[in-house]
């Protein structure tokens, strides 16, 4: 008998996806049901308020640091309004720039610039809600922020390299992001399921999305600490505010978890999806009924698995290239590979 | 009287630009003054001095005879205003109505009597209809009227202004130096400029000072600082067009003009002048 | 940029007051999400969707806006109905592989995908009926902390200022081939992004002092609001007393 296997569905859905990155990181409105709306409110309630608690105090010793909170919410804003150029199929992907905010200004008030861009987004672009402002707030600003910071400080405190450390802060902070997307939207779409497997499920839809742009977003993180690093270090002489000391220990335990999380998913997915079946098998034939053929045959090992990965990325790279050129319309040309060689020109200037 | 006190001043940025390298002058009460300079002479620089705004300096800066670092922002903010040389430094507020009452809200005034402020103040710069709308949608002549009118609302008795007429349009930049001339003769305001339009200055200003690498290379009326291209071209300056035309039509053609008029006024009443000796 | 400022100037809807319009949009948005069915997202969706067609939205921009929230739905209706359930719905072969879908998964699929284009739908109409400070100003009177309105306030206004900003580095860049291969495609990205920060932090500094300046002590200084005119509260009184009794049944 072939045994069901979830891997093309999957793979269809992590592809029709792959323009919506921003949306994997951002709960649409309306998605979450209103118990767990209130108590997404309710786990970023705090994280919020202290942050905002330290703005007000910050904000007393230097009057520039609440317009300063401002315009980094406009970038962070405007960062995930920029698609960074990915090498293949001529797509675009969205960082979302909570890591930087977070090794900068702090994690807490890192949560407040989220929740500031958040908001906006969510009121004029539909990314995001209202309802589900809570929830996003949780993933991007407390995971996203939090965890950037402290992989940053923590790699610092160890004497890791700068760069290095920015960017595994960009990286982590968008997995981490990633990750508890991934738990807030199985948990809300669950219905009677049971939550792992969807859990597992959803994580694996989106790892085509979500694996390269975290790479991007390290190297983005990465590229702008290096960037104040030369020129502006006193400004980042003058934001380092915890000691490094402090926060290492939980920064290292943070970044294992990751680590193991990171390293187990896959495994764990193909052992929950399995599990899944067999539940599934196991009721039907409780209540009389044959299971249906499997969606793919498994002895076959994981190659076609493989390749409906490719074909769902390609053709998710299809449909985000020309929804991106919707959105274009006449503002960024957006990157892809459309850009027109160097005009003579300029290779003149350049030569002489 | 001496409002504001310039004493061997010198400023140099943290990457070791020497930006200002001794400058002594003093804006006296009541006075429309202006300081005229090439790219990166140092007028913004100064201005940013002159207002407080930089404190690590070398020597001193007296508003109304005290050190200006010694008094609190407050002090200093409810006498003088200054207009930075780019409206997007100073416009934050969403609409124009909320940045231009921004100032007299702060002062506590109530709020039909700021409402009424905002209004005269928009007025005078032209900006009256334009009060519901977004900054951002505005054009930067716009923006750069709004950023006066914020300061206007709030009634400072000094005003140092950035390059108030750069990015404006002709009228635009004639109506603007026109407001400022009506501010200092009707309302006392005193004010300082720092300036580009060379045509502009001798019809308004009272006293002129160029600015050159950081120094105070010249100073006084404009018919005194304004004499002979060749001296102005060492600063990378010009004279006025229709005093570099006289002053050609004098020196080139030999017409026998008595002064350098600087003005289309002056110069005009001079060629009548010339006329009536020929005939 | 479009995205962001677009509102309906001209609407009834546009005239009401923001305060009543958020908080009859909140009251609805908890219904909505509270509500066990399809019947009563399906009607808020079809008013909202009224209300929007006859305010005139370009057509562009409403698809903009609706784009990702469709994939979403359609994602979130593809795992339900491939994954919840047992009750085989249908099934078709795809080269040579099986899919099935279940009867379960696909309601609640349904409730699902109609609770969010309930309430997305809904949001648009509020956003597009009010322009964004009155939007602030009625967040303000809910008693959202100020200091978090004042960063709003500060990131609305800069977003326009950095993003032009930033088209200026970028085209500067593609003008010299900061884009040309992947390489430096990602570096010129890098270094853009980084001088969107650097300028933030300059003009934190140059803003506040513009602020202090002009009477700013750390608080923004908001204006009291008008008080409310009894029609607009009858009004929404009645949408809100209908809309909870559809709600019941
Ligand atoms: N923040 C800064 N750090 C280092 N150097 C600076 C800084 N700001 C200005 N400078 C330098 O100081 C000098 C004077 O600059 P300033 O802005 O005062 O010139 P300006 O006369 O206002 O020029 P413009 O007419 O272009 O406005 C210039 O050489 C400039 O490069
Ligand atoms: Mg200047």
């Amino acid at each position: 008998m072939k045994k069901v296997s979830c891997g093309f569905v999957i793979a269809i859905i992590g592809g029709v996806t792959l323009p919506q990155n921003v949306a994997a990181m951002h709960i649409a409105e309306g998605l979450l049901p209103f118990n767990w709306a209130a108590f997404w409110f309710a786990v970023a309630l705090p994280f919020f308020a202290w942050g905002l608690y330290r703005l007000n105090k910050r904000n007393l010793d230097d009057l520039s640091f609440k317009p300063l909170v401002g315009l980094m919410a406009a970038v962070v804003f405007i960062i995930s309004c920029l698609p960074i150029p990915v090498p293949f199929a001529g797509t675009c992907s969205h960082p979302c720039g909570t890591g930087i905010s977070g090794i900068l200004i702090g994690p807490a008030i890192s949560v407040v610039i989220t929740a500031a861009a958040l908001l906006i987004q969510a009121l004029f672009m539909a990314h995001g809600g209202l309802s589900t402002l809570g929830a996003d707030i949780v993933s991007m600003g407390v995971m996203g922020s939090f965890t950037g910071f402290l992989t940053f400080r923590a790699l610092r405190s160890v004497n890791v390299n700068m760069a290095v450390a920015a960017f595994m802060a960009g990286l982590f902070a968008d997995w981490a992001t990633y990750f508890m997307t991934s738990v807030e939207l199985a948990a809300g779409i669950r219905g009677e399921a049971a939550f792992l497997p969807l859990f597992w499920k959803v994580l694996i839809a989106f790892i085509p999305t979500q694996l390269p742009i975290g790479v991007l977003e390290g190297a983005m993180t990465a590229g702008m600490v290096m960037l104040l690093y030369k020129k502006r270090p006193d400004l980042l002489i003058k934001m380092r505010v915890i000691k490094a000391r402090e926060v290492a220990v939980i920064g290292a335990v943070l970044i294992a978890v990751t680590f193991l999380f990171s390293g187990v998913a896959p495994v764990e997915a193909s052992k929950w999806t399995g599990v899944d079946e067999a539940v599934i098998e196991k009721i039907a034939k409780e209540q009389g009924r044959e299971p249906k053929e499997p969606l793919v045959n498994m002895e076959q090992g994981d190659l076609p698995l493989f390749i409906f990965l490719i074909a769902g990325a390609v053709g998710g790279f299809a449909a985000g290239y020309y929804w991106r050129v919707l959105i274009a319309g006449k503002g960024l040309p957006i990157c892809s590979g459309q850009d027109e060689p160097a005009p003579e020109t300029s290779g003149k200037i350049r030569g002489s | 009287m001496n409002r504001l006190a310039l004493k061997n001043v010198r400023y140099r940025y943290a990457d070791g630009t020497e930006a200002i390298t001794g400058v002594t002058f003093a804006v006296r009460r009541g006075e429309f003054a202006g300081v005229l300079g090439y790219n990166g002479s140092g007028k913004t620089t100064l201005l940013k001095i002159m207002d407080g705004m930089i404190k690590d300096i070398q020597g001193s800066v007296l508003l109304d005879g005290t050190d200006i670092h010694r008094l609190s922002s407050r002090e200093i903010y409810g006498k003088m205003g200054i207009v930075f040389q780019n409206p997007n430094d100073q416009l934050f507020a969403p609409t124009v109505f909320e940045d231009v009452a921004f100032g007299p809200m702060n002062m506590g005034i109530e709020e039909e009597e700021v409402v009424k402020r905002v209004k005269k103040a928009l007025e005078a710069v032209e900006m009256a209809v334009y009060a519901k709308k977004s900054i951002h949608h505005l054009s930067f002549g716009q923006k750069k009227r709004v950023c006066i009118a914020g300061l206007l609302s709030m009634g400072h008795e000094i005003l140092l202004l950035d390059e108030p007429t750069a990015g404006l349009d002709p009228l635009g930049e004639y109506q603007m130096m026109d407001l400022l001339m009506k501010l200092n003769r009707e309302k006392k305001v005193t004010i300082f400029m720092a300036t580009h339009s060379v045509d502009l200055i001798p019809v308004f200003l009272d006293r002129l000072y160029v600015l050159s690498d950081g120094k105070i290379v010249r100073s006084g009326t404009p018919e005194a600082v304004f004499t002979a291209p060749e001296e102005m071209s060492q600063v990378r300056l010009r004279l006025p067009q229709i005093a570099e035309l006289i002053y050609r039509l004098k020196h080139e053609d030999n017409l026998a003009f008595g002064r350098i008029p600087l003005t289309i006024g002056e110069a005009r009443r001079e060629i009548m002048e010339l006329f009536q000796k020929d005939k | 940029m479009l995205l962001l400022e677009y509102y309906a100037t001209d609407h009834w809807l546009s005239r009401i007051d923001a305060r009543i319009k958020l908080l009859v949009t909140m009251i609805i948005l908890v219904m909505v999400l509270s509500y066990q069915g399809v019947g009563f997202q399906l009607l808020v969706a079809a008013i909202s969707l009224t209300l929007i067609v006859s305010m005139k939205i370009p057509w562009r921009l409403f698809l903009l806006r609706f784009s990702e929230p469709f994939l979403i739905v359609l994602v979130v209706f593809l795992l339900k109905i491939f994954f919840s359930g047992h009750d085989p719905l249908f099934s078709f072969d795809i080269l040579g592989f099986q899919i099935t879908g279940y009867r379960e998964g696909l309601a609640e699929g349904i409730a699902i995908s109609s609770r969010i284009m309930a309430a997305i739908s809904l949001m648009a109409v509020l956003v597009y009926a009010t322009p964004f400070p009155e939007l602030m100003a009625a967040l303000s009177w809910l008693k959202v902390p100020r200091g978090f309105i004042e960063v709003l306030l500060y990131a609305y206004r800069y977003i326009f200022v950095l993003f032009e900003e930033a088209m200026v580095i970028y085209h500067a860049q593609k003008n010299r081939l900061g884009y040309a291969n992947f390489r430096n495609r990602l570096s010129s990205f890098g270094i853009l992004t980084g001088s969107l920060i650097l300028k933030a932090f300059e003009q934190s500094q140059t803003l506040s002092t513009a602020m202090v300046q002009r009477g700013y002590d750390g608080n923004m200084p908001l204006f009291q609001s008008r008080p409310f005119r009894s029609s607009e509260i009858f009004l929404s009184c009645l949408v809100v007393t209908v809309m909870g009794i559809l709600w019941g049944i």
